[in-house]
């Protein structure tokens, strides 16, 4: 690759730091270090990378608070790296604009998976096609409709903003917050009941096993994603 | 004993004795005596609702001279009193014989009337009462024609004894009556005081203990058997009178008496005392609450802090081992030699920092839970040091000086050189880089003192104190990872060994360790 994805690592830990230059290294990434907040931001801004892995629990800053500064000016893609437990640091940060987090400890597959889909997500920008395919279901952004095969699926309105909602942030994790305020209203951010009962019933009409769902997945004390691509 | 009695005795400077009561000078017993309980039982019954809180006050205290000496000296005092009257209306006979041709009968009974006013004054009523009858007497036998007998010819006469005996019987009313009020005046004051004393002492109660002593002391005053405080909702069995604490939220628990009050006034009297004792209950269990709550906060918020703490510095070691290992099982990874070397030591240094956390925790709950058995023996101090250097193996150069004659300590060798591990690591962690680490041993306060010295960027004195809780760390960038444990652990295990361990500045720059150990002596 000639002119390969560069990719900020924050970390105040220099092991973590090591195996993480390794592996992306490793998989044609070109790889920057920072170790405190401060560092991080200055060298976003100097560098430019197409991608920050952030620790969020750095000694100088907390990792929302990076997030916030870094999306004043920057739209990059940021992975979070959090310790089981600090939920309600992975929730700030989402707020604050991050677009996914791994739970340490985590494998090197996964973190090399969601780098790429956070890089492809961030390629594709957003907008894109009115209709969306999402496994066997096509999704009509623009007239309200919901298809699996030919037979229609009758959705409620509410239902279908909430679909709406986890379509455009397709593979993007999107906290209770962040759905609720786009779905139904700045208002709504605290309605956590609503949400569940309408993702409950969405799932009932879209999934093939709503026990087992494919694609309105639940990320526990977070929030949802949407997968099955 | 009659009521006449008790007020004979409640009349003789009983204010100054209940204030005496109250602050009670050096000597005065202020126990109750056995022998008048029922002297002043027939007492109490006779007071007014306005005399029972002081007046039983007052009796308590003649009992406590004895009430048979007590009645001897009132009876005594009442019979001197009758010959003082008795000498005064004879002395005005004797005048009035004396001077005879200058008086006439009407202006002796003036003379009388002087009589009967001094006696009321000086003694009260009943000599006054006397006062008047003697006089209208010898008016009648020695000066009224015909002279000594008591017949009397001019009925004139009748009018002048009427009106003397009258003026009489009225000034030793109004005297009584003056006096009555000085005496309710000096009571309600006497009643004040102790009420406020009570409502003082219960201010200033900060637990249950206290308020029953301050209930316990008013109740002693008001002569009242000694009562319990229950606190709770159940009713007490064995009292023979319980009287609730009553409270905004609801009965708070009882006031159990062992012997029931001996008058409605004093069980009227319990009762307030036991309302104002609610009131300092209630204020005293709020407290508590309050305190309580505050506490269970704290835990939780240390609880947090240390699941935090762990939950990080057990995934992070974890992480970096997993880390490691997949880039060296990754297939497409072409990695070189010194890459994998470099892998292999990360994994490596990152099991010890690991399984270094997992010791750490245990040593920290052995600490707390105060299982750890000391295996005590005779420390010597160089052999001490040795061992903790030897136990380190770290290559960084030391200096070491030891003070020549140590004395012994006794100890844990094992958990001491375990304290100077940690220690020695926090200074090659934390000192500057190629700097060495000093150690050093001298005598102090009967004991030995260890210090480990690092030249690094020190603690800032508002944290040297904060730096041996557990999970606490600065958190400074760059600062090499740690637990937040090492110190806590130290000072468990020197404080088990009856020592103290500080930080000090060290001068030019740095953290100085200072461990204090008893000498074996001591110990």
């Amino acid at each position: 690759m000639s002119n390969p994805p560069r990719v900020l690592v924050v970390d105040d830990e220099a092991s973590i730091r090591k195996f993480l230059r390794v592996s992306l290294s490793g998989h044609g990434y070109r790889v920057l270090e920072a170790s405190t907040g401060e560092e991080a931001l200055a060298c976003a801004r100097q560098e430019r990378p197409d991608l920050v892995v952030l620790d969020v629990g750095l000694p100088d800053l907390e990792g929302f608070e990076v997030v916030e500064q870094l999306r004043r000016w920057s739209a990059v893609p940021v992975l979070m790296l959090s310790v089981r437990g600090a939920e309600q640091d992975k929730i700030r940060a989402l707020d604050a604009g991050a677009d996914d987090y791994l739970t340490k400890p985590f494998g090197l597959g996964e973190l090399l998976a969601r780098v790429r889909a956070a890089l492809r997500r961030a390629a594709s920008g957003p907008g894109g096609e009115p209709v969306r395919q999402l496994g066997d279901l096509r999704i009509d952004l623009a007239a309200h409709r919901v298809f699996r095969e030919d037979r229609e699926l009758a959705l409620t309105p509410r239902e279908f903003d909430l679909l709406r909602v986890l379509v455009q942030h397709a593979g993007r994790v999107l906290t209770h917050r962040q759905i609720l305020e786009q779905a139904w209203g700045p208002e709504y951010g605290h309605e956590t009941h609503l949400l569940r009962v309408n993702v409950s019933n969405l799932r009932r009409k879209i999934e093939p096993d709503p026990v087992r769902p494919i694609f309105i997945l639940t990320e526990p004390g977070v929030g949802y994603r949407l997968g099955g691509r | 004993m009659t009521g006449e009695e008790c007020k004979g005795m409640s009349d003789r400077q009983g204010g100054h004795l209940v204030w005496n009561l109250l602050n009670p000078p050096p000597g005065v017993r202020t126990e109750g005596v056995e022998a008048g309980l029922d002297a002043r039982k027939a007492c109490i019954e006779e007071r007014s609702v306005v005399g029972n809180y002081v007046s039983t006050a007052e009796v308590r205290l003649t009992t406590q001279t004895g009430p048979n000496r007590r009645l001897n000296a009132t009876v005594g005092g009442g019979f001197r009193n009758l010959v003082k009257v008795t000498s005064m209306v004879a002395a005005v006979t004797a005048a009035g014989q004396a001077a005879e041709a200058y008086l006439h009968p009407h202006g002796l009974v003036m003379l009388y009337l002087l009589v009967v006013v001094v006696a009321a004054a000086c003694w009260g009523r009943w000599p006054a009462v006397v006062a008047s009858g003697m006089g209208v007497v010898g008016l009648n036998f020695f000066f009224v024609p015909p002279r000594y007998t008591l017949r009397v010819h001019q009925p004139e006469y009748f009018l002048t004894f009427g009106v003397m005996l009258g003026v009489g019987l009225l000034i030793s009313e109004l005297t009584a009556r003056r006096q009555a009020q000085f005496e309710l005046a000096r009571r309600s004051q006497a009643e004040m005081a102790a009420a406020y004393a009570f409502s003082r002492a219960l201010a200033q109660a900060g637990d249950l203990g206290a308020i029953e002593e301050a209930l316990n002391h008013h109740l002693r005053l008001l002569l009242q058997p000694p009562a319990h405080l229950l606190v709770g909702a159940r009713v007490p069995e064995d009292c023979a009178l319980a009287v609730p604490l009553a409270s905004s939220r609801g009965p708070l628990g009882w006031v159990c008496l062992q012997e029931r009050p001996s008058s409605p006034d004093s069980l009227h009297a319990v009762e307030s005392a036991a309302a104002q004792a609610a009131m300092a209950v209630e204020r005293v269990q709020l407290g508590e609450e309050a305190r309580h709550a505050q506490l269970v906060a704290e835990a939780e918020r240390l609880q947090t802090t240390m699941l935090n703490a762990v939950s990080h510095d057990l995934q992070t070691p974890i992480s970096s081992i997993q880390g490691a290992l997949d880039n060296l099982c990754d297939p497409e990874l072409d990695l070189d030699h010194e890459t994998t070397q470099g892998l292999v030591q990360l994994a490596r240094e990152q099991t010890r920092r690991l399984s270094r956390l997992v010791a750490n925790l245990l040593d920290m709950s052995r600490v707390e839970a105060g299982v750890t058995p000391l295996r005590l023996e005779p420390v010597e101090i160089a052999d001490l040091l040795g061992s903790a250097l030897q136990a380190w193996g770290d290559e960084r150069r030391f200096d070491i000086t030891l003070e020549p004659d140590l004395p012994m300590v006794r100890g844990d060798l094992v958990l001491l050189v375990q304290v100077l591990v940690n220690l020695l690591e926090n200074a090659a962690k934390y000192g500057a880089a190629g700097d060495s680490v000093e150690l050093q041993a001298s005598r102090a306060n009967g004991g030995v003192e260890l210090r480990v010295v690092d030249h690094g960027p020190g603690i800032p004195p508002d944290r040297r104190r904060r730096a041996f809780e557990k999970f606490y760390r600065l958190r400074r960038p760059g600062d090499p990872p740690g637990t937040g444990l090492g110190l806590a652990i130290c000072q468990g295990f020197v404080q088990a060994h009856g020592g103290t361990i500080r930080a000090e500045e060290t001068p030019g720059g740095g953290t100085t360790m200072v461990i204090w150990l008893p000498s074996e002596e001591e110990a």
